[in-house]
């Protein structure tokens, strides 16, 4: 698996250099602007580079490629999914040394377990739904499973709130007891992101 | 053990079917797999490398089923695709350098030898390679991590003349070690005359005939006389037959050559020419 995770770090410096600068760039002006949307900016570019950097192995043949290299089609899609833990874990390392030298999470009233939090979701939710769907059927067809995926779960979501409102329903009034599953659903979903990934991509004719 | 053993081996696809493809690889020798395009030269590779699921038919490589733990096995496989897929922003240094944390018997010397001979650049980016320079660099991955058996899917097209010569060479001397093998698909029939113990003819997803080489190209030969002399063989004889204002000529099997007539070796692009259009 190394070599895989070696080959993505390689891309990523070559053909996604402008994302990773724009992601170090947007985290500095949270320092400056105190405003935590620019905590979410970094974090969902590292997330979604893991299917950009699928895109351009697949414009290259690399999948047919290292189909007939010694990793089984199982490491393939695990070292997707642990290249993109290292990015979006590490941007949230940085954001929080960042951060927290610099007394930007302070201003922005947040405490480095809410950036974790922040992180696994938005860094790591949207990767566990388009990574399964890029292995099954490609980067190319993959983009429009995804918007239509977005599409329903916002439809869905809308809806559900419209009904919930309608009824008069509240939020829990102590929020504070469910925040661990601000931790736990995000490594849930991965992990079945990851069973399905697996799933498709060996079933997958390259 | 034999390197390749294939059984009954069926793909269906939309308007392709790959039939009843049947053959063995011996250890120490050089399979040629010829056919027109479409002929399911590359579908058979990619059934034995697994990346497509075969409707039917098994398929053995050094031994082992490649149903089960293949990933192993591949470390002693290196394949050359008619495509050679690293990511276009890596160089050969970066190429080196992943390929060494992938075969656990990879040969950072060998590469480097492949890589001087070949006279690959170190820090040029592969997308601006060549053809020619990608297939080289695809040969070069391919012979540096010891492998036992070399699959290789057009790789000797988009070479040039020389550099072809050179690498066919290279393939040759592979296989004087009596546990190394080679599985090449190609066009360029000069190639696998030269090269080839054995050679596979697929016609339309059919396997037409798998035999040795030397013993196929004797089987059959070239006469040459005037229309009257051509007319008067026995047609069912006749695989191919040309005629020209300046004479005709026939293939045909040896030992239906009538007596007296002018004969001569045939090379294996006349022979599959012959077969497959009935022309030479």
């Amino acid at each position: 698996m190394s070599g895989l995770l070696l080959k993505d770090f390689y891309i990523l410096m070559k053909d996604c250099r402008m994302n990773v600068v724009l992601a170090l760039a947007f985290s500095l002006f949270g320092v400056f602007n105190g405003n935590p949307f620019w905590v979410v900016w970094p974090v969902l570019m590292c997330g979604l580079l893991p299917g950009s950097i699928m895109g351009i192995e697949e414009q290259s043949g690399w999948m047919t490629y290292a189909d007939t290299m010694p990793w089984s089609r199982k490491t393939v899609v695990t070292a997707k999914y642990v290249f993109l833990l290292l990015l979006v874990l590490g941007v949230t390392v940085l954001l929080a040394v960042i951060y927290t030298l610099s007394g930007a999470l302070v201003k922005m009233d947040m405490t480095v377990s809410d950036l974790l939090a922040i992180s696994l979701i938005i860094g790591i939710l949207p990767a566990c739904i388009m990574l399964p769907v890029n292995f099954k059927v490609g980067t190319v067809k993959g983009r429009l499973w995804y918007f239509a995926a977005i599409a329903v779960a916002a439809g869905i979501g809308g809806l559900a709130g419209a009904l919930l409102i309608d009824k008069g329903a509240e939020l829990p009034q102590n929020v504070g007891d469910f925040y661990w599953l601000v931790f736990v659903l995000p490594v849930a979903v991965l992990a079945i992101s990851w069973v399905l990934a697996v799933k498709f991509y060996e079933k997958r004719e390259l | 053990m034999n390197a390749i053993e294939i059984h009954g081996l069926t793909k269906h696809y939309d308007g392709f079917s790959l039939e009843n493809v049947s053959f063995t690889l011996p250890m120490g020798c050089i399979l040629g797999l010829a056919g027109e395009n479409g002929a399911g030269k590359s579908t058979t590779i990619r059934c034995i490398l697994n990346a497509v699921r075969p409707d039917a038919g098994d398929i053995h490589v050094l031994g082992k089923s490649n149903q089960t733990d293949f990933a192993r096995t591949k470390e002693d496989i290196g394949v050359v695709l008619d495509n050679v897929g690293f990511p276009n922003g890596l160089t050969t240094q970066q190429v080196g350098k992943v390929m060494s944390k992938t075969y656990k018997n990879w040969n950072a010397d060998r590469f480097e030898q492949y890589r001087k001979r070949f006279d690959l650049p170190e820090k040029k980016c592969f997308r601006d390679f060549s053809r020619g320079m990608k297939m080289k660099l695809g040969i070069a991955v391919a012979m540096s991590h010891d492998p036992k058996l070399l699959i290789l899917d057009e790789a000797t097209s988009g070479l040039d003349p020389v550099i072809r010569d050179e690498v066919v060479e290279l393939f040759y001397e592979f296989t004087r070690d009596e546990q190394h093998s080679i599985l090449i698909s190609s066009h360029i029939l000069s190639d696998l005359e030269k090269l080839c113990d054995y050679i596979a003819f697929l016609q339309k997803g059919k396997l037409l005939l798998c035999e040795e080489k030397d013993e196929l190209l004797s089987r059959y030969c070239l006469v040459q006389g005037t229309p009257e002399d051509i007319y008067a063989i026995d047609k069912s004889k006749i695989l191919s037959e040309k005629h020209t204002a300046y004479g005709a000529s026939a293939i045909l099997r040896r030992e239906d050559a009538p007596k007296g007539m002018q004969t001569s070796p045939i090379g294996m692009e006349e022979l599959f020419i012959a077969m497959v259009k009935g022309e030479h």
